[in-house]
């Protein structure tokens, strides 16, 4: 017989301290600090840090414009169109209706900024949400969740701002919810391909075996795993919100005259692209400045999460 | 007579596998086939076998992580198939799982801490109390509180299992189904982690379900053994009885062919001859047929049942009785 008993009452029973530990890696606080590390990470890559600096100061700026410029951006002196940059008291020069052009950005950037952040978080949210369903459940809900972000997937943004907007009207609302909606598929996507990965994870069955109910183990235990990549992901729909937003509203699909907003003043400098090419482009600068920045931000954020 | 904890009557799963939408291309793995044995209370029964002799798939039916396609499973005189979920889930308290791959088994953006308080959670036991009491499994299984806030990467396979088996104890459950639990550690920490489970037990009074392909683990914690082959049990009774006396064929060459320590003793390499047959298309009659040294018309005629042939000795061969 090749079986060999091992020694049941030769062995020691080990006692707390006495077990034979392996190395275990140790924080200098003896903590796990995974927030601290990122922002750590961030903070050493120099690019993203200047984008961050100049997003901040720009959401400042639109909080605080009332402070920042004593101008109405709505209401202009005509004998003073178009003045160039560099004016006296006019930073920015003046528009076609000779109001001031620094107090029309900044005023504007609060239009911008809401229409680019609030689509993302709420279609991240939403799309979070139905992107874990479909990857843990699965089956039937997967399949009828998935066609159904498909339909919107293949529609052109426009087309459906569009549309949108013929039947609801222009203006921020419309702006905000098309790109709402725009934002749910990838992000409902990149949430299911990440849930997937982990839903048949050990840890998962065992949470399943405490009688953990399905929506335990999506919020509790599996969201915590998919929150990364999400994160990531999200943070380059960012810049492409702003383009977008930019974008239907250029094409007089967002606010109303004489509302800031830099899409809609750059449509509305066209005609002085000519006689004016400095101030012409002055909205379409801060589009491209703003949108930059939100890329390279997030593309610093995906580095920085790179797991070790 | 000791009171039985589980009983399994009869247990098949099948799995359909293969793609395509043709019926034709789908084939079905039987994975467990008329499985019935039972678990005494306090007692541990330890199930051997091949990898994919269905021991783990058994012990998966029985925590209902995969529904069984025929069968009874009686746990504490209730069959909790079919149960409906409100009550399943006050039945999860007193039966958990161990599973084998350390690294899988903790969630990684969970603590230790909150790995082991999960399950207090999921049955609304509140904040303070979970953690007293997770921080107090912790301590029983060795791993001391200041760790606690640490995250599984921090620790080796060996204390991932410790914290695995905490969680597992955090409920008092019953009973437990220890899937392979030392089959991904070092030997060295094998002995400590069995002795831990062998501590549990006597304290918390557990029975438990030992899955294991080492014969030598098998012996060392069961009070009652099973073995399994492509997903019938072939043999079954006390420990003593299988290893000093073992009579189903498969037994007595899993045993042959198992590698001894012992000094001085020629090792010889027995191998059992043929190969394992796929459970899509388990050989008729008895599936240990085509290895089998003794086989005669019999075998690939009928099927063997499982009959007791002496006291709590069972055996599926048509070499004895049947």
């Amino acid at each position: 017989m090749g079986a060999q008993p091992l020694k049941k009452n030769g062995v020691s029973k080990p006692k707390s301290g006495e077990w034979r530990e392996e190395k275990i890696t140790e924080d200098e606080d003896g903590l796990d600090h995974k927030e601290v590390t990122f922002l750590r990470r961030l903070s050493k890559n120099k690019i993203a840090l200047v984008c961050a600096i100049y997003l901040i100061l720009l959401v400042l700026c639109s909080v605080f414009a009332n402070w920042l410029t004593s101008y109405d951006p709505l209401r202009g002196t005509l004998s003073e169109r178009m003045l160039p940059i560099g004016s006296p008291g006019h930073i920015l020069g003046t528009d076609e209706l000779g109001r001031d052009m620094w107090a029309r950005v900044i005023y504007g950037s609060r239009l911008s900024l809401i229409a680019a952040i609030f689509p993302v978080l709420l279609g991240t949210t939403i799309g979070s949400i139905l992107g874990i369903v479909s990857g843990y459940i699965g089956g039937k809900i997967e399949t009828i969740i998935m066609r159904v972000l498909d339909v919107f997937y293949a529609f052109p943004a426009i087309l459906l701002a569009i549309a949108f907007a013929a039947v609801v009207g222009s203006g921020l609302k419309t702006i905000l919810v098309c790109l709402t909606i725009i934002m749910i598929p990838p992000v409902a996507r990149v949430a299911m391909s990440a849930t997937k990965k982990v839903a048949h994870m050990e840890y998962i069955e065992a949470a399943r075996t405490s009688g953990a109910s399905s929506i335990s183990i999506m919020y509790d235990q599996l969201f915590r795993n998919i929150f990364s990549p999400i994160f990531v992901y999200s943070s380059t729909l960012l810049g492409l919100a702003l383009l977008f937003a930019s974008g239907l509203s250029f094409l007089g699909l967002g606010v109303a005259p004489p509302t800031p907003e830099w899409g809609f003043m750059l449509n509305s400098l066209r005609d002085s692209i000519f006689v004016s090419p400095m101030i012409a482009i002055v909205p379409g600068f801060f589009i491209f400045i703003t949108s930059m920045a939100f890329n390279l931000l997030s593309d610093g954020i995906r580095d920085a999460m790179e797991e070790k | 007579m000791p009171r039985k904890i589980l009983e399994v009557k009869n247990l098949s799963k099948n799995f359909r596998i293969g793609r395509g939408l043709l019926k034709k291309q789908q084939q079905t793995l039987q994975a467990v086939t008329n499985g019935s044995f039972i678990v005494y209370e306090n007692k541990t029964l330890g199930v051997v076998g091949e990898s994919g002799c269905g021991k783990s798939t058994t012990g998966r039916l029985i925590m209902r992580l995969e529904e069984a396609d025929e069968g009874e499973i009686i746990f504490n005189d209730q069959n909790i198939l079919g149960l409906p979920n409100k009550t399943m889930k006050l039945m999860r308290k007193n039966m958990q799982m161990i599973f084998q791959d350390p690294y899988a088994s903790l969630n990684p953006h969970m603590t230790i801490l909150e790995s082991v308080e999960y399950p207090l959670k999921v049955h609304g036991i509140n904040s303070t109390d979970r953690k007293a009491k997770s921080i107090e499994m912790l301590e029983m299984v060795g791993i001391s509180k200041k760790l606690s806030g640490k995250y599984p990467n921090s620790f080796s396979g060996g204390q991932r299992q410790r914290v695995s088996i905490a969680r597992a104890l955090v409920l008092n459950p019953q009973f437990i189904v220890a899937d392979e639990p030392v089959s991904a550690l070092d030997k060295s920490i094998q002995a400590q982690v069995l002795n831990l489970l062998e501590d549990l037990k006597e304290n918390f009074s557990l029975s438990m379900m030992f899955i294991s392909h080492d014969l030598n683990v098998i012996e060392y914690v069961s009070d009652y053994v099973m073995v399994m082959y492509l997903g019938k049990i072939v043999e079954y009774g006390p420990v003593d009885d299988i290893f000093s006396n073992p009579l189903h064929p498969y037994t007595q060459a899993l045993i042959k062919s198992s590698p001894s320590m012992k000094r001085g003793e020629k090792s010889s390499i027995y191998v059992i001859k043929g190969e394992l047959p796929s459970p899509i298309n388990p050989p008729s009659g008895c599936r240990f047929r085509t290895r089998c040294p003794h086989v005669f018309d019999k075998c690939s005629q009928q099927e063997p049942k499982l009959m007791s042939v002496n006291g709590e000795h069972q055996i599926s061969c048509f070499l004895h009785g049947n």
